[in-house]
């Protein structure tokens, strides 16, 4: 069952939006017209900053269609190697034996789509233009059956997913009247740091129509991003510096409770 | 309170953190053991990426046996000649432990045998002690103050090289604890402990110390163990937390000075009996992890580079 040309449903009024994201609406659906564009859509933040306090973000992202077709969405954060091993019992312990190692894996991945669209929708949507997770080139290194590739992979997601790294399920894009649409992007603490890529497909008959892309950043910040530099760019003063704060601590202490 | 922990990239809740550190600390003190052996696998339990983990609770342990190597230099319970000999067999074995490792990961079963090592290490450790300080406590009990020999004369007392510990009142082949100290080198690489809880019953058993001295000297020894594998971690994998380390120490500073102070009120039958069902119990869940069925065979390792 393909998505069809749905007609600009009627919504009631909504009164429980922010000031800001209203008149970014209006701005965004004034200019769209004028860049002939058929979609345009943007984010709350274009930078994700990682401060000491940092328990994950919320970011909002939002946009004006011509009401065609429907939206999907798809956050991704850098890619990255990862090797899934798997555990077989041997002669009564659960030893790793089998692993498989995935190149470019999306550290993170958020999908979000138009209610219109069903799981099975998004599905063929992602698989027939080859953006979807599942269908990205995240192919196993070695030379491996497919039927196996498949289980690890899966094992991969699962895992991901356990890390709330990869969400379960779709994110619902809510639609205001016909055109303009919104949907919340959550972040966890566990955020990779890099380069995001947010696209925002529109889809008509299950094809893609255009394609926006959206910069995002995910960064640490302040005495975060001094701790990690100096491990990282000094690595052999960092480590004289962590000996001496921890001998310094441990020898204060020593003394305080001593003099009791 | 949640923090946000630079190199290991993620948050965690600060009270946990300290809560752990002094839990640890105590048992630390008490027994005069790194606490490395329990802490890793418990940061590893929170989410702490396993090598942050064992690189930050080095830097940690830095810390910990400072302090406790001060408090028990106050009761002059630290052999430090005793120390200094086990050190250089440690320097020894450590360098061997690592070559050692580096095989292993080339075969590509390091995670087993880190885990069966720990087993048989703990088990046999454990149980021994757990059966010989019940045989004592039980005697003491019964009124037989069956004042046996000071120690047993063994092929090793034999030994050439003898020198005399005063603190410990021993007079031995310096050759025993030198290889007692390189072999737990070996073991504390290969595992990513400081190796006290197979120094201590090593110097009580093997070397016959005074339990008063051992806590104290094996905390010594272990001080410089984990400056150098702190350094080394930092240098070669940039792993090491100094945010991590210092929440943690500042929990078990608080927890050695109270088990430090209670450890010399509890006899020595005592001290040894705690000291085993603490080494049992992590002996039995390592096993466990071995013998039961994961809840999902898959496990994922980022950044995975081949072998």
């Amino acid at each position: 069952m393909s998505p069809r040309l749905m007609p600009p449903r009627l919504m009631p009024p909504r009164l429980a939006f922010g000031w800001t994201f209203l008149a970014v609406l209006i701005l965004t659906a004034a200019l769209a017209p004028a860049r002939a564009q058929q979609l345009v859509a943007d984010l709350s933040a274009h930078q994700i900053n990682i401060t000491a306090g940092f328990s994950g973000a919320d970011l909002l992202l939002f946009g004006v269609s011509d009401g065609t077709g429907d939206v999907v969405v798809i956050v991704s954060g850098p890619d990255a190697t990862a090797r899934v091993r798997k555990k077989e019992r041997v002669s009564g312990l659960w030893i790793n034996t089998a692993s498989v190692r995935f190149d470019s894996v999306p550290s993170f991945y958020h999908v979000a789509a138009t209610d219109n669209l069903s799981t099975e929708d998004i599905d063929k949507v992602l698989r027939e233009n080859g953006i979807g997770l599942r269908y990205q080139n995240m192919s196993p290194i070695a030379d491996i059956a497919p039927e196996k590739a498949a289980e690890f992979r899966d094992a991969l997601i699962r895992r991901k997913e356990a890390q709330g790294l990869y969400s379960p399920q779709t994110g619902k894009i809510e639609i205001i009247g016909g055109a303009l649409f919104r949907t919340k992007v959550a972040f966890p603490a566990t955020v990779p740091t890099g380069t995001y890529r947010v696209y925002v497909y529109q889809v008509a008959d299950g094809w893609v129509r255009s394609v926006t892309e959206i910069p995002l950043r995910v960064g640490k910040v302040g005495l975060e991003e001094t701790v990690y530099r100096f491990a990282h760019d000094q690595p052999a003063l960092y480590g004289l510096f962590a000996i001496a704060i921890a001998a310094l601590a441990g020898y204060g202490a020593g003394m305080l409770f001593g003099r009791r | 309170m949640q923090l946000y922990l630079p190199v290991a990239e993620l948050s965690v809740n600060v009270f946990l953190l300290l809560g752990l550190g002094g839990g640890i600390g105590f048992l630390s003190g008490l027994f005069g053991v790194g606490g490395g052996f329990l802490m890793t696998p418990a940061l590893i339990f929170i989410g702490i990426p396993p090598a942050v983990a064992v690189a930050s609770e080095a830097n940690q342990l830095v810390a910990t046996s400072i302090t406790g190597v001060i408090a028990h230099w106050r009761r002059k319970s630290v052999d430090f000649k005793m120390g200094a000999v086990l050190l250089c067999g440690g320097v020894v074995g450590s360098t061997i432990g690592v070559y050692i490792f580096k095989l292993l990961r080339s075969i590509g079963q390091v995670d087993l045998a880190i885990s069966l090592l720990y087993v048989v290490f703990l088990g046999a450790i454990g149980g021994l002690m757990f059966i010989e300080s019940l045989r004592s406590m039980v005697r003491t009990r019964r009124g037989i103050a069956r004042r046996g020999k000071l120690h047993q004369h063994t092929w090793w007392h034999g030994l050439p090289f003898k020198m005399r510990f005063r603190r410990s009142r021993l007079y031995i082949s310096a050759l025993l604890p030198l290889s007692i100290g390189m072999f737990v080198g070996i073991l504390a690489a290969l595992m990513g402990v400081g190796g006290g809880f197979i120094m201590v019953p090593a110097m009580i058993y093997i070397l016959g110390m005074p339990t008063s001295v051992v806590a104290g000297t094996s905390l010594f020894q272990i001080l410089f163990v984990v400056i150098n594998v702190t350094f080394l971690q930092a240098y070669t994998n940039q792993t090491v937390d100094v945010l991590l380390a210092l929440i943690l120490l500042a929990g078990s500073v608080v927890g050695v000075q109270i088990g430090t102070s209670i450890g010399a009120k509890v006899s020595g039958p005592q001290f040894r009996i705690l000291l085993a069902a603490l080494v049992l119990v992590t002996c039995g869940k390592l096993l466990a992890d071995l013998l039961i069925m994961p809840t999902d065979l898959f496990s994922l390792q980022l950044g995975g580079g081949g072998h």
